[in-house]
């Protein structure tokens, strides 16, 4: 039984420098026979209830009111249990957009906004002005959607520690519950990977995670994850379902699914997409896959892993399973156990990379 | 075969002069190989040799050519290795032959490296006929070409063919003038057996296979021979010739090149250069020329994964099969566990074997920096050849220290020879000459220690020169220096295996040289590292890695596991390609660190 069911929209107005999802930019009939096309692949879902539910993208708010009424149309055959999260971009969102996921059940969404720096957001080629954001947030509030994540982004080449600070005093005082703040990865087949964009310097890098994970708390956002806060009683169910490493189902082009020991992504190419082709690259997990991936996924959350149900779940003892990773992360105090759960220590969540290379 | 039919020639070229392509043109024309089996260059047997360019294995092919006299012609050609590393063994190929084709570039003209080859040729009084190439190309420049031919090296060009080998065009002629204008052997059929021993190769079924040429007497199938530096006899149990393939014979008659088999079981036994004669006839006096090969460099070879010390010691064994040249004895570092201590002929063979190593055994390997042999003078008298700096005995104890020199032509285009005087200097070199060739050319010669070619001198001179210049050199004797051992220490411990002899005037540069070349290459850790150069025990430079203090993935939701795990996937091969020395990871390529280095 999966869990949790994505929905990948792949159309935006505009594209990002550093986006490296599938994405197209948006044409009106490309998206109707998108639509067509992801209904298609839904009549083929057989569980029909999900606990939860994401529309991610891409930018699904890209899509016409129009085509939104008709992309719920399609989901609506799924029973959502609970949280049911929309994607939206602040260009591309008004107040009938609002109206449209309000009717139709959207209990959260998560607002692309990256940064309130405006020469940062010309970095990384956003469009968006503080009035959009401004609109989007007042659309929001006139239909009551009230739980809201917005995204940022840090670690650009020119940012300096003030301006991220600035940016987070700004985050902080918006009307939202949850905040998702990540690096930036500069991707080779991006347009700030072909430009040689680079990152912060890694010491910088370091100083920012440390003041973000610093700043947000005193504002009661708290880490939940390695690069998600959230204010009490609002951390990302559906996210969740990921690194609980349960299984998904995920429907849309390049969306990927995790069903019954497989993992399965599907096809980019919107041109075979259309054709009827969804999936073509299933991967089977070996037990050992699953373990590992496990620990991979379930040492992002800040409360760690439940041993009990890791064994439950996997058959093995954790602990004794990866004795010499365990022993020497334990030992360098990386790793913590407490509560019957194995998690990072606040170190540890600078370095997990390392601490992962050595469960494998 | 009477002996005035038979002619004995090799081809001299510069890598990429075509000589490889002469070679199969001349197969092809003489019908030895049908064009349809043609896989082109096929003296180059190895891979490695045709991806490189190079050759590194001798050859010998048997053709028979009917010349326009109406007589029919038994041709041997001898393929000869194109690397100054195997100076010796090209010698003793040429050594094989009464002539040399000499293939000359009409592009490129006549190249360091073809003139050190030529007088090779020339010393072993061998008739060369100058063929000019590539004619085909349009910035051919045939006349150039034979002026050079005859300003350069000497020789009278006038009559030089002009061909190009790729179409085929002009090749008769090359033909004809083997016919012409190389002499037949004139060798004693009636003598005592005198064969010269020019490669050999391992065969698993039959043993050492030897290739040779019958310089007086002849050889039977049965016959015991005796191979004259060691004194070693066998009983032949096969010979023939190749056309390429092998076809075996009854006996390799006098002037003849062919092939034995005598059940030898170890190359090592058998010497290029030596002497085979008869066990119950023997000849008086070996063939001229004879010399034990030497390495010049040496270097430590270390598995990554420990657990393969087995492995690489097999490989090795295999490799030493067939490469004579190769020697290796077990060692230990402290630093990278078990491993070897290799001797090679130069720079090249080096490499040559550390890439069959990895590729055919497909061993992971850390080689520490090559190191020339220095000879120690102890205070109580005692000389020790030292190949390891790390073994080099306390400074207290030595009296001096003496380090090969070798004498090396360069020849480059004249707008060059600042740059080169300059290098050359700052390599320690000692000037010996300047010639100019031509309005266009110099010849610029120096005593250089050995160390230095060994180190980064040939990078540094192809980059000075953009490209244009070419190394040759000859190994001259050992010079007293005032040279010391400069310890590396990563993290507080001395690591043994990046230990290096410099001369004390260079050692600061030097030393600065490689701890910011390791400070690169040594990637950050989890705590501050400092890397250090001493000489004597004194720290002579120092620098810091900084630990590093970030490495997690930001971003990893259900979209990413496949991807995230790769690169962590990458991490930890990373991981494995380097060792741990106390708590330290260290790359393979900090082993080599001592190599490449900016010291400006």
């Amino acid at each position: 039984m999966s869990k949790s069911l994505y929905v990948h929209i792949p159309f935006c107005s505009h594209m990002c420098y550093y986006c490296d999802f599938a994405k197209r930019r948006y044409e009106e009939t490309l998206a109707d026979r998108y639509l067509e096309a992801l209904n298609k692949e839904a009549d083929r879902i057989e569980q029909k209830s999900f606990d939860t539910v994401y529309i991610g993208g891409g930018t699904p708010s890209s899509l016409s009111c129009r085509q939104l009424e008709r992309l719920f149309e399609i989901i609506e055959r799924f029973e959502v249990k609970g949280e049911f999260t929309f994607e939206i971009n602040p260009e591309s969102f008004d107040r009938e957009k609002a109206e449209i996921l309000k009717k139709h059940g959207v209990s959260r969404v998560s607002i692309g906004l990256q940064s309130f720096n405006e020469r940062i957001l010309k970095e990384a080629g956003r469009v968006h002005d503080d009035k959009d954001i401004e609109r989007t947030f007042e659309c929001l509030d006139k239909c009551g959607i009230t739980n809201r994540s917005i995204d940022l982004m840090y670690g650009f080449e020119s940012e300096t520690l003030e301006e991220l600070e600035k940016d987070i005093e700004k985050a902080v005082r918006m009307d939202v519950t949850h905040i998702s703040i990540y690096e930036l990865e500069v991707h080779e087949n991006t347009v700030l990977g072909k430009r040689g964009y680079r990152n912060c310097d890694e010491e910088t890098s370091y100083l920012m995670y440390k003041l973000i994970r610093e700043k947000l708390p005193e504002y009661g956002f708290v880490q939940y994850e390695i690069s998600n806060f959230a204010k009490e009683g609002y951390q990302s169910e559906h996210n969740r379902t990921y690194w609980h490493y349960d299984d998904y189902t995920g429907i849309g082009i390049a969306a990927a699914g995790k069903e019954n020991h497989v993992r399965y992504e599907n096809v980019r190419e919107l041109k075979k997409y259309l054709s009827g082709v969804y999936c073509e690259d299933h991967l089977p997990l070996s037990e050992e896959d699953e373990r590992f991936e496990a620990v991979m996924m379930g040492l992002r959350l800040i409360e760690g892993i439940d041993l009990k149900r890791y064994q439950e779940k996997y058959g093995c003892y954790l602990l004794e399973h990866y004795s010499d990773a365990v022993n020497k992360h334990l030992a360098n105090g990386n790793l913590i156990v407490n509560d019957g759960k194995l998690c990072l220590s606040d170190k540890g969540i600078y370095v997990m990379n390392d601490i992962l290379v050595d469960f494998m | 075969m009477e002996q005035k039919y038979i002619r004995n020639f090799s081809i001299i070229a510069h890598i990429d002069h075509g000589k490889s392509t002469l070679a199969d043109r001349i197969l092809e024309q003489t019908n030895t190989v049908a064009s349809r089996d043609m896989v082109s260059q096929l003296l180059d047997d190895m891979d490695l040799e045709r991806e490189r360019g190079i050759t590194i294995k001798l050859n010998a092919v048997s053709l028979n050519y009917d010349a326009d006299d109406g007589h029919t012609y038994l041709f041997h050609l001898i393929d000869t290795p194109g690397h100054v590393d195997f100076t010796y063994e090209v010698s003793r190929s040429l050594a094989a032959c009464e002539g040399a084709v000499l293939v000359v570039d009409a592009t490129q003209g006549v190249e360091a490296q073809t003139l050190a080859n030529v007088y090779l040729a020339i010393d072993n009084n061998l008739t060369v006929i100058p063929v000019i190439n590539k004619i085909d190309l349009p910035s051919a420049d045939p006349e150039r070409a034979r002026h050079e031919i005859e300003n350069d090296i000497g020789l009278d060009a006038s009559e030089a063919p002009l061909i190009s080998a790729k179409l085929g065009t002009g090749v008769h002629q090359v033909l004809e003038d083997i016919v012409k204008y190389i002499p037949a052997p004139q060798g004693d059929p009636n003598a005592p057996l005198q064969a010269l021993i020019f490669d050999s190769y391992y065969d698993s079924y039959r043993g050492v296979i030897v290739a040779v040429r019958i310089k007086n007497g002849e050889i039977r199938v049965g016959d015991y021979i005796t191979l004259m530096s060691n004194n070693q006899s066998y009983q032949v149990t096969e010979l023939g010739i190749r056309s390429p393939k092998e076809i075996a014979k009854d006996k390799l008659e006098c002037g003849e090149v062919g092939w034995i088999a005598a059940s030898i079981k170890s190359v090592q036994d058998v010497r290029v250069g030596d002497t085979v004669t008869l066990r119950d006839r023997p000849c008086n006096e070996p063939l001229p020329g004879y010399r034990r090969l030497q390495p010049m460099v040496y270097c430590g070879l270390y598995p990554t994964d420990n657990a393969r010390y087995n492995d690489l010691r097999d490989a090795l064994e295999k490799l030493q099969l067939n490469d004579a040249s190769l020697q290796f004895e077990a060692e230990t570092s402290q630093a990278l566990g078990f491993g070897f201590r290799c001797g090679f002929l130069g720079l090249l063979h080096m490499d040559v074997v550390q890439e069959r190593l990895e590729r055919e055994y497909n061993l992971d390997l850390i080689a520490t920096a090559p190191s020339v042999v220095y000879e120690v003078h102890l205070r109580n008298g005692d000389v020790q050849l030292i190949d390891n700096p790390a073994v080099l005995p306390p400074n207290q104890m030595i009296e001096y220290i003496a380090e090969p020199y070798v004498k090396a032509s360069i020849m480059a285009p004249k707008d060059y020879i600042g740059p080169i005087m300059e290098l050359c200097q700052n390599k320690r070199g000692i000037y010996q000459d300047i010639q100019y060739m031509d309005d266009s050319r110099v010849f610029v010669v120096y005593e250089l220690p050995l160390a230095e070619i060994v180190y980064d001198f040939f990078d540094k001179l192809k980059s000075c020169t953009r490209g244009y210049a070419s190394l040759d050199y000859d190994l001259i004797g050992y010079k007293k220096g005032d040279l010391a051992r400069m310890d590396i220490l990563i993290n507080g411990e001395t690591i043994d295996a990046l230990a290096c002899i410099v001369h004390t005037k260079f050692a600061y540069q030097r030393g600065s040289a490689i701890t910011r070349k390791l400070k690169e290459i040594i990637p950050k850790q989890q705590f501050e590292i400092p890397v250090q150069a001493a000489v004597s025990g004194k720290v002579i430079a120092r620098t810091n890695i900084k630990a590093y203090r970030k490495n997690v993935l930001a971003k990893c939701y259900g979209g990413d596991v496949s991807r995230k795990k790769k690169l962590l996937e990458k991490q930890k091969e990373g991981k494995k390609r380097m060792k741990a020395v106390g708590s330290v990871d260290i790359p393979q390529e900090a082993f080599m660190a001592v190599l490449s280095m900016d010291e400006d």
